[in-house]
């Protein structure tokens, strides 16, 4: 059944700004232009104008499309919590997290096919030949499904409201899908046991709880810029949600994550297995590793945990964006960590493999990143209509 | 059908890089991509110091984790125990490079590993990544036989153009044998001091079951299960820890 515009519950609506889209719009026009003159030599020279090599074969390319791939799972495991269970309040925020993770995913996609040999040849080459014993055909599998299931939401959202039975099923599929992707994702680090850092069961978890606490940074960040720092125009339904449930909820993943981060280093540091402890002395020697930790993690926990503060939209858009930043980080630390041990070399590779990403790196990270924010405000700026216009 | 594997014999290496070159000439690989190469390690501390030579092709491991991932069935492995990569269908995504435990890789598409850049000097025409005047007129891009096309994954064949022309029915390609030594591995067949043995591990008769068997022929990193088709002879048949000290030592 199908719910009409008049019949939507919640009072009075946020009076959506297209002021505030334009200029996010503007904000990631620029960045992509950016990150594209800066990418420019990977066009003309290949593979030969990255940092990284045989050595460090997924460097910061990889990284970003790895953390902006988990961070739409994230944001479609926060919208589908609204979509799914019918929250009051909460399925107001799910359309537009919905156009956030359809943008990321995009952004995650561009990354990734920058960085492949052969993009295109990806499209018949996977499917045409099954390897199902490979995690990263699942993973494509799974995310092929997700971003179909998203777009086929997002159309639809233009004609009915987010309490449609279809849009319902839609996002079960989603969150569905995107557990899916997120865990296979996982695997492909977790499943190689020649690369002890990456190796264990537990590697698909560490991504789900950091994916988790990324969905919520990102929630938290895009949406009180989109309302402009203030609450004061939400309904009232909507605002218990930004100003309780989602900080609540955030702060319990923080913590939830600080536990994962904690213990994994722990166990790295005294780790016996060849390879990993050197990584993770290498790691915490690190400024980054401290900046990540005490700065993005351990003050988004305070922030979080002062009831007085939490609801606050600026301090919601701080926290948020610092844990954003600690996930990146994350993620960078993980993926070339895992391959600083090199792999059966002489003694003329004495030491750590030695990688610190170029300005065509940073390019491409670049485009992906203000791709996802050009989607987002696109979509908030130009197919905000429907039922949905004003939530 | 033969089961091809290779045996190494590390108290005959001499370290003298031959195979290595051979390679290289064989297969025109770039400068400093040594699909075939020798590592070289030091044990001990100053003044009780030893070197010594690894040779490390690609193992062309039973299980290989190269094939597992590829995503593409771009990696494959024959039915005569060679593990090839069909370049046509290589995305270059270097999820094999990734799962190899043994380093044995290249993805071409990189800064050069070496200076001079071969590439410029020789520009690359028909897809290939470089045209040397002096290549090797084999080239299968469905078994990753010739000079890379740009954006794909490359290692060593065993030769592959070579040893699947060999005679059906043979044991060992010994390149001491006047009919065979055609069909015998760039490697083998330049080896001065012998250390290296080719032939057919299905086969309870070959010369390379019998060196393993005799002299307790050892695979390296058995821990990932890959069973390499590759066995080393001779005392130290170990890889040495990781030590990032050494470079403080020196
Ligand atoms: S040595 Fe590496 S590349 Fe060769 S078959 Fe084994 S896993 Fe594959
Ligand atoms: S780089 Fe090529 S051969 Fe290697 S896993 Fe990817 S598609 Fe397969």
């Amino acid at each position: 059944m199908s719910v009409t515009a008049e019949q939507i519950p919640g009072g009075p609506r946020y009076s959506g700004n297209t002021m505030t889209a334009t200029l996010m719009l503007a904000v990631g026009v620029i960045g992509l232009v950016i990150g594209l003159i800066a990418a420019w030599p990977k066009f003309i020279h290949g593979g030969a104008a990255l940092s990284q090599g045989s050595d460090m074969m997924w460097g910061l390319p990889v990284v970003t499309y790895a953390f902006l791939a988990l961070s739409s799972f994230g944001v479609s495991m926060v919208a589908g919590v609204g979509a799914v269970f019918r929250i009051e309040g909460w399925d107001r925020i799910a359309p537009r997290l919905f156009t956030l993770a359809l943008g990321l995913s995009i952004g995650a996609l561009a990354a990734l096919a920058l960085e492949l040999g052969h993009a295109f040849r990806t499209l018949w080459a996977i499917p045409l030949n099954m390897q199902i014993r490979s995690p990263m055909l699942w993973m494509g599998a799974f995310w092929g499904a997700y971003v179909v299931f998203l777009v086929w939401l997002l159309l639809r959202l233009r004609q009915v409201d987010i309490r449609d039975n279809t849009v319902r099923m839609l996002s079960i599929a989603i969150v569905l899908t995107c557990v899916g992707a997120l865990f296979t994702q996982g695997l492909v680090y977790g499943m190689m046991v020649m690369r002890p850092v990456w190796y264990g069961a537990a590697t698909p978890l560490y991504y789900w709880v950091g994916s988790v606490v990324t969905g919520l940074g990102m929630a938290l960040l895009f949406l009180n810029i989109t309302h402009r720092f203030s609450h004061g125009g939400l309904a009232a339904s909507k605002r218990r949600v930004m100003e309780r449930h989602l900080p609540v909820i955030f702060l319990v993943a923080l913590v939830g994550y600080a536990i994962v981060v904690v213990s994994r280093t722990t166990a790295g540091l005294w780790s016996s297995a060849e390879g990993v402890q050197i990584v993770y002395q290498y790691m915490v020697a690190s400024p980054l590793f401290w900046f990540e930790i005490l700065i993005c993690l351990a003050v988004p926990i305070v922030f979080m945990s002062m009831a007085g503060l939490r609801g606050n939209p600026l301090i919601q858009t701080t926290a948020g964006a610092l844990a954003i930043v600690g996930i990146f980080i994350a993620r960078y630390e993980f993926i070339v960590g895992g391959q600083l041990v090199p792999l059966w070399k002489g003694s003329w590779i004495p030491a750590l493999v030695e990688y610190s990403p170029n300005s065509v790196e940073w390019g491409m990270f670049l485009i992906g990143v203000f791709l996802a924010i050009t989607v987002y405000a696109a979509g908030d700026r130009f197919f905000n209509t429907g039922p949905h216009r004003g939530d | 059908m033969p089961k091809w594997g290779m045996v190494i014999d590390l108290d005959k290496c001499t370290g003298c890089q031959a195979c290595t070159t051979a390679c290289a000439m064989e297969n025109n690989t770039l400068p400093g991509e040594s699909w075939q190469d020798v590592l070289f390690y030091h044990e001990g501390k100053y003044p009780n110091t030893s070197i010594k030579w690894f040779p490390r092709p690609c193992m062309q491991c039973e299980n290989p984790s190269c094939v597992h991932v590829c995503p593409t069935r771009a990696t494959y492995k024959t039915d005569d125990g060679v593990v090839l990569i069909d370049w046509n269908k290589c995305i270059g995504c270097k999820y094999c490079m990734i799962a190899c435990p043994y380093g044995v890789r290249f993805y071409a598409d990189e800064r050069p590993l070496l200076e001079p850049d071969i590439r410029q000097a020789f520009p690359g025409s028909d897809g290939q990544m470089w045209s040397p005047p002096f290549q090797n007129p084999e080239s299968d891009w469905s078994k990753g036989i010739g000079i890379q096309p740009r954006g794909v994954v490359s290692k060593c064949t065993f030769c592959y153009h070579k040893i699947s022309k060999a005679p059906a029915g043979v044991t060992d390609l010994d390149e001491d044998d006047p009919d065979l030594v055609e069909y015998v591995p760039a490697c083998v067949r330049t080896c001065a001091p012998k250390a290296r043995y080719f032939g057919d591990l299905d086969n309870p008769e070959s010369k390379v079951n019998e060196l393993i068997a005799n002299k307790r022929g050892t695979r390296v990193f058995e821990h990932t299960g890959n069973k390499p088709q590759v066995y080393y002879l001779g005392e130290h048949g170990t890889v040495p820890k990781f030590d990032p000290q050494f470079d403080d030592q020196a």
